[in-house]
């Protein structure tokens, strides 16, 4: 059986910083020595490093897709209840986005023209801004 | 301190796949020697795939003015530092951190840390190796190449030789221990 044995990582480190220093031709004897060939063991490398790169954005694409889809799940399952008739929830549309610009916020210029807006426009953005507890159901934006 | 560069994932896969055959080898060559430096509890394969996955979140950050190898060697080393010498380490999983390739090793840590090396041991006492087995007896006893020609009379390229026989055993034996975690 065998004791254990312990060098300092300060000792150990130095043997591996002259192979960081190592030109191509020292680091093929080194695999040579080993019995490895150095274009092998680099092709490998290589290709683990660029799969590591794409599990890493395929995490990521992963982990971006399901947040939309549960942003989406929110909007659908999203239950308002809005005005029964077009006039009232043009008000309420244009009630809530009064608010929002007098709270600064500029993202609203696009609804600029609402008059050229569909009703279904209108009520698709309803339920965007309920979402985002922005409705100004109580009239608070007069 | 120079500031971090900024890359994209494209990027970054460019400048891996752009290294060359001997920075390859060099950063797997120093990746089983960290794997060993952990004492197994980080596989050669897992140090590298860390390495690039920490670059890519951030987590490691790669300064203006290092090679995108040198970055990954940092990278490696301070994942290794970590498994090797903390508590986080042996509990759990590792520890988070925020570094770049420009922050200073702690040289405290690096003395106090020690690497089990047995198995090179046994593999040099199997083999009747007197003088690697002198050398690593040496090493045991924290001194410096300096002091351990002195010790043992060597010369400086006698010296070299054994210890460069004791580092191409260290890769071959980081190769094994990958193997056997696959």
């Amino acid at each position: 059986m065998t004791t254990q044995k312990h060098i300092s990582a300060r000792n150990f480190d130095a043997m591996i910083s002259a192979l960081e220093r190592m030109s191509e031709h020292e680091i093929e004897t080194e695999y040579d020595e080993n019995g490895e060939n150095l274009a092998a063991v680099a092709a490998e490398t290589r290709a683990l490093l660029l799969a590591a790169v794409d599990s890493h954005q395929r995490e990521r694409l992963e982990a971006l897709a399901s947040e939309r889809d549960a942003q989406l799940e929110s909007l659908s399952r999203a239950s308002v209840r809005l005005p029964s008739t077009v006039a009232d929830r043009r008000e309420l549309f244009a009630r809530s986005l009064r608010r929002l610009a007098a709270e600064g916020n500029a993202a609203i210029a696009q609804f600029r023209q609402l008059t050229q807006m569909s009703d279904d426009e209108v009520v698709a953005a309803l339920l965007q801004l309920a979402v985002l507890g922005q409705l100004d159901e109580h009239g608070e934006g007069d | 301190m120079p500031p971090p560069l900024t890359f994209n994932v494209t990027q970054f896969r460019a400048a891996l796949d752009a290294l060359d055959n001997a920075a390859l080898g060099r950063l797997q060559a120093v990746a089983r020697l960290y794997a060993m430096r952990t004492g197994g509890r980080l596989s050669p394969n897992e140090l590298l795939n860390e390495a690039v996955k920490r670059s890519l979140e951030g987590t490691r950050k790669w300064s203006h003015g290092v090679s995108v190898e040198q970055h990954l060697i940092g990278a490696i080393r301070s994942l290794a530092s970590h498994a090797s010498g903390t508590q986080a380490a042996l509990c759990g999983p590792l520890a988070e951190e925020t570094r770049d390739d420009t922050a200073p090793f702690d040289e405290e840590e690096t003395d106090r840390v020690q690497i089990d090396v047995s198995r090179l041991y046994s593999y040099f006492e199997e083999r009747d190796d007197v003088d690697a087995v002198l050398v690593l007896d040496e090493l045991q006893c924290r001194k410096n190449m300096g002091e351990i020609r002195n010790s043992l009379t060597l010369d400086v390229t006698a010296l070299e030789t054994i210890m460069k026989r004791i580092r191409r055993t260290a890769v071959r034996l980081g190769l094994s221990q990958d193997r056997r975690t696959r």
